[in-house]
Parts: structure tokens; sequence; C-alpha cells
């Protein structure tokens, strides 16, 4: 949404989220390949799967993830292009298994 | 000559006060034929579902009353969650209103089964009885998407696989389209939320 907020407990919010700031180092893998398991983001319980999107490029990950920094996390480092590719030649299991 | 003219100019202003009051009520939409001198206007197909309880969705459903149709799928990642959220805010709109109910199709003949679509209407605090998911099968998709002045199809390059618009149409109880909002513009919502109620006022 618009303001970030989520919707209700079938999307999560991004806008203040503790799973982001927790896992703000595997952006890029969860754009990318998104997210099966289910994930518990301000205590609420989310079971519906993300999908990943695999032709998202590397600059438009680190894009998408400074907007969301500059708009709600000023306090996490920028990403950069080099960093998404490194994020992505290391994702873990959790997002590997969308593949 | 010159009386003609005067009433000529005062039936021109009369006819135009006439339309300026019949502003008050919404148009019908679609395609119309002439059949035996009388105008038959488009209306939506006949209605045979199971919703997300697992009952049957027929034209009786929808008896009496105005009906908001949309397409989506429970996985769509683009725009479907955008046009949810404005259909709950329709219906929080219309709390009290049991004259309105919504049909939301999903496009994805695959993936979108009765469970499926229960899980999602769960998670999105659906009343059952106010707003029933449907699956439509492959060979209805364009079919019945088109009879709403839809567009949705199946598309691999698109996200989640289908490509869709994300309208919602207000039906009337004669199953004739009267108005409709870009589901994804709260802008054009606030106009949909407004043809309601002049639609209620006429049922």
């Amino acid at each position: 949404m618009d303001d970030g907020g989520g919707l209700m407990a079938l999307y999560p919010p991004i806008s203040d989220s503790d799973y982001l700031r927790a896992h703000y180092t595997e952006f890029a893998c969860i754009v990318r390949h998104g997210i099966q398991d289910s994930i518990r983001v301000n205590d609420v319980l989310f079971t519906t799967p993300m999908e990943g999107i695999a032709r998202i490029n590397e600059v438009e990950i680190a894009n998408i993830f400074n907007y969301i920094r500059s708009t709600w996390y000023p306090q996490l480092p920028l990403l950069s292009e080099l960093e998404v590719k490194s994020q992505l030649e290391n994702c873990g299991s959790a997002t590997e298994k969308a593949q | 000559m010159r009386n003609l003219l005067f009433l000529l100019a005062a039936m021109t202003l009369l006819l135009a006060c006439q339309t300026e009051a019949e502003v008050k009520s919404l148009p019908i939409l679609g395609e119309r034929d002439i059949v035996d001198g009388d105008t038959v206007y488009h209306t939506i197909p006949a209605i045979r579902f199971i919703d997300q309880e697992g009952d049957s969705v027929t034209n009786a459903t929808f008896q009496d009353k105005l009906m908001l149709a949309d397409f989506f799928f429970t996985s769509c990642p683009t725009i479907c969650p955008k046009v949810k959220r404005q259909m709950l805010r329709i219906l929080a709109e219309y709390d009290d209103e049991d004259r309105l109910v919504v049909l939301s199709h999903s496009i994805d003949y695959r993936k979108d089964s009765v469970p499926v679509l229960k899980q999602y209407a769960d998670k999105l605090g659906i009343d059952a009885n106010r707003w029933h998911l449907v699956q439509l099968q492959k060979n209805e998709v364009e079919k019945y998407a088109n009879e709403y002045f839809n567009v949705a199809f199946e598309d691999e390059s698109a996200e989640g696989g289908f490509d869709h618009s994300g309208r919602i149409m207000l039906i009337d109880t004669q199953g004739r389209i009267r108005a409709y909002a870009e589901g994804t513009e709260p802008e054009s919502v606030d106009q949909l939320i407004a043809d309601i109620r002049l639609l209620l006022n006429e049922t």
C-alpha cells in the first residue's frame, strides 16, 4: 500500500517492520526469490507465500531498498548495486526454496 | 416568425432544465439492441459458482441486490492488494447496507481452489454474506472479463502469470452495468461510492 501499512493479515507492513530491520541484509534475496515460509512481523504471523520477482535486476533492487530506507528507515545503511550482487550470491535456504 | 423563434428558444431551455434534473440517475453502460421495439441492454452472464465457503452462488444470491464485481487472483503481486483495500473501504462505507454484495472472480484457474480462497478471505476479514470469492475455469477467464468490461488473460511474462485490469464494476438488480471505478485509484473509488448511493436510492 502507498503508506507501507500492509493489509490486515494478508500482507505485512513494510513501513514499521521488525522483520525488515532484522533481515535487511537479505533484502535482495527476498525480492528476487520471495518467501515461502511463514514469517512473523511485529508479532503477527503471515503465512501467505510471497512470490519472487525473477527478472528484477540489481540496480532495481537497490533502488527499491533505498526508497524504503529513505522513506521509513533512515538509520539503515544505503544499499549499492555491488552489495545487492553479493547478497544474491549468498541467499540462504529460506529463499532458495522458492527457486 | 419572431414569436416562433422565441418559442423554440423557450422549449430548448425547458429541455435543458429537464436534462439537468435527470442527470441524477446513472447511465446504463454497454451496447444495446432494439428487439420488437424494446431496448435490450447489456447484462452480465449467468452466475453459477462455488464461493470460499463451499456454498453455491447463483443469480438468486444477488436478487434485489446491487453487485460489485472485480477480477483478481490470490497470489497476485501487483494491483490486487490495492483493489482489495478499496473494496474493503467501499464495504465499510456501506456497513449497514445489506443490498450491496461483492463478487470477486479469481482468474487463477489452477491455484485458487475453494480452500485457497477461504484462507485469503479469512486473512482479509471478509464477511461471506457480503463478499463472495469464486474461481473461474480456464475457458471462462476472457469471456467473463469481457462481459464485465474488464481485461484478463494468461500472460507468462506478467508478474504472477496473468494480466488483468483492476476495475470495480457496479451492477444493478437487473444485471446491467451502471458504473465502474479503477480499483487502484482512491479518487475513482470515491466517485463509485457516490454512484452506489444514487443507485441504492432508485432500487
